[in-house]
Parts: structure tokens; C-alpha cells; sequence
């Protein structure tokens, strides 16, 4: 294998949210290189660290344990030979796009007719020639994430790092976008070679990358490392794209849904992790699923929702003892069926008994047995001891709205404290 | 004129050429007489000429002062904001010290300032000026620190960043990203604190201290003299010469200016600004800006020679370590030290005087800020009847809103003491005292705040909600009462807390009147930190200051803070 370009080693980033609040494990021990001309998908679910891993390779983060090097050198402050295009593209708003694409330029010593030449070009390649003298006020948000490519291939860039670029456009724009990207990988005009990008789209990830990286949450870290040997230009119909899409699919939903020891929450003694998801979209998912019982990958689609945020309802259902996941199917328990056919207080009382039962309110439920009310930074704190590994705030969001649901607690807004209602 | 082809470029025109140059050496005329009267040698008492003839200069003068506190408040804003952005040691001291500064009452500033500037520079004018021209700075600065360190605050951390990947340092950083974001609420911040500055103008220009009389050339000692004199003819002068002036500023100022603003607006939806204005136009189309604003080119091409060389792949850079960057420990100890020093020595100079007031006068005192405090809770309510109606009204009617607006404008910038005189004569004709009459004189600046913000809140409240109420048959009360005052609640709130504030302060103003040689005066906080200024009782005026502001700021952070908490958490849609 070649001198990687980028070279992460053992690296590890905390942050604390808060003065005063105990760190939190962000990344945990990556060791990870990137080859001259590797084009790298970094795949995983929210709350992976997906985002700050390249904004370490930028330079833009300083890790807490481990080293980041470039080229051989260790990256102190912003890294030179990296280019960023942002979720949000980042664009000045009180500069022409053309003075948007010099901007990262004018740190360097280069003649005004390179500045220009260079700008101009980089417009070119995203087929904005034309636009120069516009504000990003007056294009459209393909445009302005144009705007955001041509700037950071302005630079020549070694490396292009780019943040979940088509996140923030409709799902046409993001589409024909990452066509053309795609074409610009496979362009041999263009010298930029070696690009990572930053995506929760498997899709996404197949279409464009000769290697994904798949991270796990809590805290992140690198869960797999697979090549995509499919030629470019890829076509997202064929089958041999589809069975890669397929493995990822397996290989997520295996490592995010482990395979569950029979027996349903009442078996649960230790305390699980609360999902981000509300009654609501638990509800939703128990009703797509008896219409249509099936793969995880298809109900992402029908629930209109990214993959990520799907898992966590199902992780949530399965969690209530509603479905059971084998392989990466998704079917109804027979007390899943008894909801979905009950009426409305019926099912309010099934769920109830299943929230009840989990751990988190159990524990809550002896914390509270003597005070009856909890203030929101102990909560936190409790919460944090309970269900080490994830966001306190995360989890106490969960809590309040299964808890309120289910007339287990009450959470009051004006003075900030959770009171215990049920028995 | 900006379409998504390259726009053709404005055409240049002589015309345009001669008018900017008439208009730049206008102003160069005009700093070197205003230098030339701060320079004067120091007059123990000046002679305000009531010839018409002499109005312009006069007004011309007090815009220098106004144009200098502007400028002297943008300089502290934006270092003070930003100290307290980027030092979370400090801002834990910077935020909560601001909220006092500004609940102190103007006028409680004036005399330290007055006597320590004059001892400075006894030889001429400028310790007078600079006093003259702080007091205004006082009445301006503060709603433009909150405004820079909100923007601060909400600038996002992908344009930091991107920055950052620019190689902005903190100098660039703050020229190309804080500046530029802030931009917007600085001017529009600017243009209202440019209203409030004048509110006093008639007291800064001319006021006496115990045995002197301290007077400066401006239009608002022009009406000073004026109402002393019973001159009326004098005093329409004046309050039409201070109409031109705040109509002139703010379109020659303050329009071109927000128009100009909008380009640095982040919101990306509506299209580009389409209006221009004649200075704008005009601006585009003379040579003699594009060579002027040409030269920083130049010199940027030569500074661009000493940068590092183009593809320079290597991991090397200015450290970057985000935000929160804190000077160097020793530095801030020091620097800590003196600011202690120097208020713990306020602080007991203070104390030392408060420690002189007999306890019957804090009594005193003490009746009298409840008689004040009874003034501007009955100078809110009776605003409020009209404002609130009227201001959901406007807001409500778009069509109306952009008819009235520059009127509404106008009356809230007019200084509105020099209308005093006027109203006042009117109270007296229907029998009425001081006593009551303090009461409405305080409304007429006070007023405009709970108009504005009511209107602006009506405006934004959501077409939806305007349908459902409509649909739901909300008539009547019930129509106020569940929908409309719930819907303007939180910035209702917001214009009460600023109208309070400018009562409380215009209580200084208006119970205690002077007029050819007879006083009225009101029993009130006002009247005595008035007569205690021109008795020169310093520990008088000292104690009934210091009873001001802690009863505005104690006032704000129970009853008011809790009526913006409860807006905050009820009545704001979308939430």
C-alpha cells in the first residue's frame, strides 16, 4: 500500500459539553490512513463522530489523545492541503460567489491573473461560468453547494473533505449533484484524486466510494472498513450495486440490532439504552410493518425516513418487546399484532405496561421513591450514570416523552424538574 | 438591476462626480469649524445668539457631537462585546455589569464627567465638548453592545471555520466575518440609539451646576436660552431646525445605510436588494469613489507579496484553538487588578458620599421614587391604550404600516423635552398641574417603544393564525383576550421594559420644568436628582441616583424578567 496521505493514529477527541460537565467520549482510538487517490465514504449512524473525524483530518480539531499527520507530518493548526465543503456550504453571504471562491486563496502568495485563473477554472468544472458577479442570496441550493465545490477545488486541495455536501438540498438536486461529482471522479482532467466524504446514505456511499469506512456510535469508532471494487461510472440500478447496498444494509443493521436473546423486555435486567424515537414513530412503524412486513431498507422509504432515524424507531419497537429483528427483517411479536388491533386505550395500556417495565424507569422509580421530584441537573447526572456512553440530554428526552405517555412522569418546563406520577 | 448574468456595470457620470465631491468638501468645511470652535479657548459663559442666522451653525454643532458619540459607541461596542464573547472569565463580569450601566439614569453621569473633563483641559473647550459628547455616548451605547454581542453569538460555527480555513486570523476573522454579520443589527442599532442620544440635548448643551452655568453652541442650547427668554419664535426655530436634522441624518445617513446593510443579510431566501437610493445610486456612479476605493486594492497586492507561496502542502499554520480565547493569565490578572482598583475606589468615593445623606433624606428620597414609580407605571398603562390598538392595527395592515412608518419614526427621534414647554402650556390651560401633567410629558417619548414593538409583533404573527381565528369566530374581547394580546405578548413585553426605562429616565426631565423664571416641579426621583444637579448637592444626587437604578434594575429582573419568561414559554409560535 502507498504512503497514505492523511494518517490518524490511535487518535481519541473528548468534549464537554458544558464548563464544569465531565467529557464526553467522542472518538475512541481510530487508526485510519488514506491513500493518495482513495475515495472514502464514512458511513454510520447520527452521534458516530463522522462529522469531527474530518474536521480533524482539516485540522479544524485538535485531538485530545493520538496523532493526525499529513504527508508524514504531523497537522498542527489547519491543514493546507485540505479542502472542505460544508453541510450548509458555508458561504459568505456579503461576498460574490466569485469573492467566496478566492477567499480561502488570499492567504497565499499568488499573482491577481492566478486568483482569478484559479477561480475561474474551479467555476467552470461546476459549470457556474457566468455567475461570478451573483450572491449566494440569488442561486439556488445545488447552485450555492456548487459554489462550495468550486472553492475548495480551488485551492488545489490533496485532499477534498466533504461534510454530508447533499444533505441539505431536495432529493432531485442531491441526486443529479452527486452525478456529476461522481463524473468529476472518474474525469481524468481533474487532478484532485483523494477525496472523504461524509454521508448517511448508503446509496451515497456505494455511488461514489472505492472504500467505505462504517463507524459505531457511542462512543465512535471504526466498525468496518470494506472496498467498493465496482468500475465508475457506477449505475445505482445494477445488481452487483444492490448487493453491495444490500451487505452494508446487513452489516449496519447486525451491529446496530444485535441479534436478541428471546424472551422480550420483561427478560431485561440491565438498563438499555433509551432510542431517540417517539410513541409517535414507534406507533407508525408498528402499522407499516402489518401492512407490510419486510426488510429494514424498504420501510426507510416508506416511512419517508433516513436510514438512521428509522433504526432507532425499530431499536425503540424492539426495545417494547413490539417486533423482533431477525436478520434484517423486521416483524411484528404477537403483542406488536395486539397493538396495532387494539383501540385506543387499549393500546395506551399495553404500552404503558411495556414502559413500566423498563429499566430506566425502574431505576427511576427507587430514585424517586423518597423525593418525588428531580431537578434537570440531577437528572442528568443520573442519567448519565445509568446509561453510560450516550448523550444525558438525549436519553432524558426520551425518558420525559415515554415517560409523560405512559402518566409515569410529569415534566415541568417553568421550573425545570421531573415529578413521578405513576405508582 | 442585479440579475443572475453578469450585470452590466452603473454608468459613470460627471454629474454624479461633481455632486460627491461638493458633498465631501461640504463635510471637510464643516470638521474644520467644528475643530476650530473645540479648540476655542474656554469661555466662562457663552453667549447663545438667538439670530435665525445662527441656527445652522449651532445645529451643525450638536450633529458633531452626535456624530462623535456615534462613533466613540461603536468603537466601545465592538471591543467591549467582544472582549466578553471571546473571554468567558471576563463575561461572567462584562454581561451583568452592562445591564446596571445602562439602568443608571443619563443624567447621573453628567456631573462627575463635567467636573473631572473640565479639570483636564482647562484651557479650552474640549473638556466640556468631550463631557457633552459622552453624556450622548451614554444614552447610545448600550443597546449596541447587546445588539454586536448577540450577532457574536449567533454567528455559525461553519463560517468560523471556513475562516479558519482561509487563514483569518482574530484581526480578519473580526474584519471579514464578525463585522460583516453583525453589520445589520449594528446599523439598525446605531439608527435608533442616534434618537435616543438626542432625548437630552437641551440638558447636555446647557445645565447648571450649583454656583456655574455651563453652556456650549448647539441648537439645543439655542432652545434652552430660548425657553429662558420666552423667546417663541426662537424655540419654533428650534425644534424645526432639530426636525431638518434628524429628517436629513436619517435619510442621508441612516436609509442609504440599511439599504447598503441588507447585502450582509444570512437569511438565503428572498432575492437581492432591489431598492437603491439616491446615494446609493450615486455612490456607483462616480469615479472618484471607485478611485478612492481602488486604493486598498493596491496596497492589499503589496501586503500580498509577503505572504507564504501558493500549494504550500505542508501541515503547517497558525495554531487554531476555536473559540474562547483567553489572553495570557498574567496579562488578565493585571489588567483584572486595575479595573478592581479603580471601581473599589469608585466604590468607596461613592460610599463615602451616600454615608453623608441623613436618614430623613433617604426617606425622602425614597417617597419620592415611589411617587416616580406611580408616574411610570400610569405612563404605561395610559400608552398602552392607545399603542396597543393601534400599533396591532398597523401591523395588521401592511399598506398602513409602510404609510406610517417613517412618520412614527420621526416623533420617536424628536427630542422630545423640547416639546415640553409646548404640552406642558397646554396642561396648564385645562387647569392642570406638574403633579399629573409629568405624567403624560413623560409619555411622549416613551410611548413610541410599546408602538413599535407591538406593531412589529402583530406583523409577525403567522397568516394561519390569523385564519384560525377568524374561522373559530374570535370576536370582540374574547378576540383580544384568547388570540391578539397572547400573540404580541412577548414583544409587548419588550416594548414595555424600553418605555419604562425611557419614563424613568425622562422623569428628569419632565418634573422639574423651567421656564422664563418660574419652576414647576413634581414630587418625584426626577425632580430631586434635578434640583440636587442644580443645587450642586452632590450626595444628594449621588444617593437619588443610586436609588434610581437599583429600583429600574430591580424592577427588571423580577416583574419583568418574569413576564418575559412566561411570554417566552406560552406565546411565541413555532416553538
Amino acid at each position: 500500500m502507498e504512503e497514505p496521505v492523511i494518517k490518524l493514529e490511535n487518535v481519541s477527541l473528548e468534549f464537554a459539553a458544558e464548563r464544569h460537565a465531565p467529557p464526553a467520549l467522542i472518538l475512541s482510538d481510530i487508526s485510519l490512513g488514506i491513500a493518495p487517490n482513495d475515495i472514502v465514504a464514512l458511513l454510520g449512524p447520527s452521534g458516530c463522530g463522522k462529522s469531527t473525524l474530518i474536521r480533524l483530518m482539516a485540522g479544524l480539531l485538535r485531538p485530545t489523545r493520538g496523532k493526525v499527520s499529513f504527508n508524514g507530518r504531523e497537522v498542527e493548526g489547519i491543514c493546507p492541503g485540505v479542502a472542505m465543503v460544508f453541510q450548509n456550504f458555508a458561504l459568505f453571504p456579503w461576498l460574490t460567489v466569485e469573492g467566496n471562491v478566492c477567499a480561502p486563496l488570499e492567504q497565499y502568495r499568488l499573482a491577481a491573473g492566478e486568483v482569478a485563473g484559479r477561480a475561474r477554472r474551479a467555476l467552470e468544472m461546476v459549470g457556474l461560468t457566468g455567475y461570478e458577479k451573483v450572491y449566494p442570496r440569488e442561486l439556488s441550493g445545488g447552485m450555492k453547494q456548487r459554489v462550495g465545490i468550486a472553492r475548495a477545488l480551488a485551492v488545489n486541495p490533496e485532499v477534498l473533505c466533504m461534510d454530508e455536501p447533499f444533505s441539505a438540498l431536495d432529493v432531485l438536486t442531491a441526486e443529479s449533484l452527486r452525478n456529476e461529482l461522481g463524473r468529476l471522479c472518474a474525469d481524468p482532467a481533474n487532478p484532485l484524486r483523494t477525496m472523504v466524504s461524509v454521508t448517511h446514505n448508503i446509496e451515497e456511499a456505494v455511488y461514489l466510494a472505492k472504500r467505505i469506512i462504517v463507524l459505531a456510535a457511542h462512543p465512535g469508532r471504526i466498525a468496518l472498513d470494506i472496498p467498493n471494487p465496482l468500475p465508475y461510472p457506477r449505475e445505482p440500478a445494477a445488481p452487483e450495486f444492490q448487493e453491495i447496498v444490500e451487505q452494508i444494509h446487513e452489516i449496519l443493521t447486525s451491529h446496530e440490532l444485535p441479534e436478541a436473546v428471546p424472551g422480550g423486555p420483561s427478560a431485561i435486567q440491565t438498563i438499555e439504552p433509551l432510542p431517540r424515537a417517539t410513541i409517535g414513530e414507534i406507533l407508525g412503524l408498528i402499522s407499516i410493518c402489518d401492512e407490510k412486513p419486510g426488510d429494514l431498507f424498504d420501510l426507510g422509504d416508506d416511512m419517508g425516513k433516513q436510514f438512521d432515524e428509522m433504526l432507532e424507531a425499530v431499536k425503540a419497537a424492539e426495545l417494547l418487546g413490539l417486533v423482533h429483528t431477525p436478520h434484517d427483517h423486521v416483524a411484528l411479536t404477537p403483542l406488536g399484532m395486539r397493538i396495532q388491533s387494539a383501540p385506543v386505550a387499549e393500546r395506551k395500556a399495553i404500552l404503558r405496561a411495556q414502559i413500566d417495565r423498563l429499566g430506566v424507569f425502574t431505576k427511576l422509580r427507587e430514585e424517586l421513591a423518597g423525593a418525588r421530584t428531580l431537578d434537570a441537573d440531577t437528572l442528568r447526572d443520573r442519567l448519565g450514570e445509568w446509561v453510560p456512553g450516550h448523550k444525558p440530554l438525549d436519553t432524558a428526552h426520551t425518558l420525559i416523552s415515554w415517560g409523560r405517555y405512559a402518566g409515569l412522569v410529569e415534566w415541568d418546563s417553568k421550573k425545570q424538574i421531573l415529578r413521578w406520577c405513576g405508582s | 438591476m442585479t440579475t443572475s448574468q453578469n450585470p452590466p456595470g452603473p454608468s459613470r457620470s460627471l454629474i454624479a462626480d461633481a455632486l460627491i465631491v461638493f458633498v465631501l468638501g461640504a463635510l471637510l468645511f464643516a470638521i474644520l469649524n467644528v475643530a476650530q470652535e473645540w479648540k476655542a479657548p474656554f469661555r466662562e459663559e457663552t453667549h447663545i445668539d438667538l439670530a435665525l442666522g445662527q441656527l445652522p451653525q449651532y445645529t451643525l454643532y450638536s450633529l458633531a457631537r452626535g456624530c462623535a458619540a456615534m462613533g466613540l459607541s461603536l468603537v466601545f461596542a465592538v471591543s467591549y462585546a467582544t472582549w466578553a464573547y471571546y473571554d468567558a472569565r471576563a463575561r461572567r463580569v462584562l454581561l451583568p455589569l452592562l445591564d446596571i450601566l445602562q439602568s443608571i439614569p443619563v443624567l447621573g453621569f453628567m456631573p462627575g464627567l463635567v467636573l473631572a473633563l473640565v479639570q483636564i483641559f482647562p484651557k479650552t473647550n474640549l473638556g466640556l465638548e468631550l463631557a457633552c459628547v459622552l453624556m450622548i455616548f451614554t444614552a447610545q451605547v448600550w443597546n449596541m453592545v447587546f445588539s454586536y454581542h448577540d450577532s457574536l453569538k449567533a454567528v455559525p460555527l461553519e463560517f468560523r471555520q471556513m475562516g479558519a480555513l482561509c487563514g483569518y486570523g482574530p484581526l480578519k476573522t473580526f474584519l471579514r466575518i464578525e463585522l460583516p454579520f453583525a453589520a445589520q443589527g449594528l446599523i439598525y442599532n446605531g439608527m435608533v440609539s442616534m434618537a435616543g442620544g438626542w432625548f437630552f440635548l437641551t440638558i447636555n448643551e446647557a445645565f447648571t451646576l450649583g454656583n456655574k452655568d455651563f453652556q456650549l453652541p448647539g441648537v439645543g442650547s439655542y432652545m434652552s436660552v430660548a425657553l429662558a427668554q420666552g423667546n417663541v419664535p426662537a424655540q419654533i426655530a428650534a425644534v424645526i431646525a432639530m426636525g431638518v436634522m434628524i429628517i436629513a441624518v436619517d435619510r442621508l445617513v441612516w436609509w442609504p445605510l440599511v439599504i447598503w446593510s441588507r447585502k450582509f443579510k444570512v437569511e438565503d431566501t428572498a432575492a437581492g436588494p432591489r431598492e437603491s437610493t439616491l446615494i446609493g445610486r450615486m455612490v456607483a456612479r462616480s469615479r472618484v469613489v471607485d478611485a478612492v476605493s481602488a486604493a486598498p486594492g493596491f496596497v492589499a497586492a503589496g501586503l500580498r507579496r509577503m505572504l507564504p507561496a501558493a500549494p504550500a502542502f505542508v501541515a503547517a499554520g497558525p495554531p487554531h484553538t476555536g473559540s474562547g480565547k483567553s489572553l495570557p493569565a498574567p496579562v488578565y490578572w493585571l489588567i483584572l487588578a486595575v479595573v478592581f482598583a479603580i471601581s473599589s475606589f469608585g466604590l468607596f468615593q461613592l460610599g463615602a458620599m451616600l454615608a453623608k445623606v441623613p436618614a430623613g433624606e433617604w426617606l425622602t428620597i425614597t417617597g419620592a421614587a415611589g411617587m416616580t414609580f406611580l408616574r411610570v407605571i400610569s405612563a404605561l398603562v395610559i400608552s398602552s391604550l392607545w399603542t396597543i390598538p393601534v400599533g396591532v392595527w398597523i401591523g395588521l395592515n401592511p399598506k398602513w404600516a409602510r404609510a406610517l412608518q417613517p412618520l412614527i419614526q420621526f416623533a420617536a427621534s424628536f427630542p422630545a423635552p423640547m416639546l415640553y414647554p409646548l404640552v406642558f402650556g397646554l396642561v396648564l390651560a385645562v387647569g392642570g398641574t406638574l403633579q399629573w401633567g409629568a405624567i403624560i410629558l413623560m409619555m411622549l417619548g416613551a410611548q413610541w417603544y410599546i408602538l413599535f414593538n407591538v406593531a412589529a409583533g402583530a406583523q409577525a404573527i403567522p397568516a394561519d393564525m390569523l385564519a384560525c381565528a377568524d374561522i373559530f369566530q374570535f370576536r370582540g374581547w374574547a378576540r383580544w383576550r384568547k388570540f391578539l394580546l397572547p400573540a404580541i405578548f412577548p414583544p409587548l413585553v419588550t416594548g414595555w421594559i424600553t418605555s419604562a426605562g425611557g419614563a424613568w429616565n425622562a422623569s428628569i426631565v419632565s418634573e422639574f420644568l423651567q421656564q422664563g423664571d418660574k419652576t414647576f416641579t413634581a414630587t418625584g426621583l426626577g425632580a430631586t436628582i434635578s434640583e440636587a444637579t442644580a443645587a450642586g448637592d452632590f450626595n444628594r444626587l449621588a444617593a437619588s441616583v443610586v436609588v434610581m437604578a437599583v429600583c429600574v434594575v430591580v424592577i427588571n429582573r423580577t416583574f419583568w424578567k418574569a413576564l418575559q419568561q412566561k411570554g417566552d414559554l406560552y406565546c411565541r409560535f413555532g416553538g
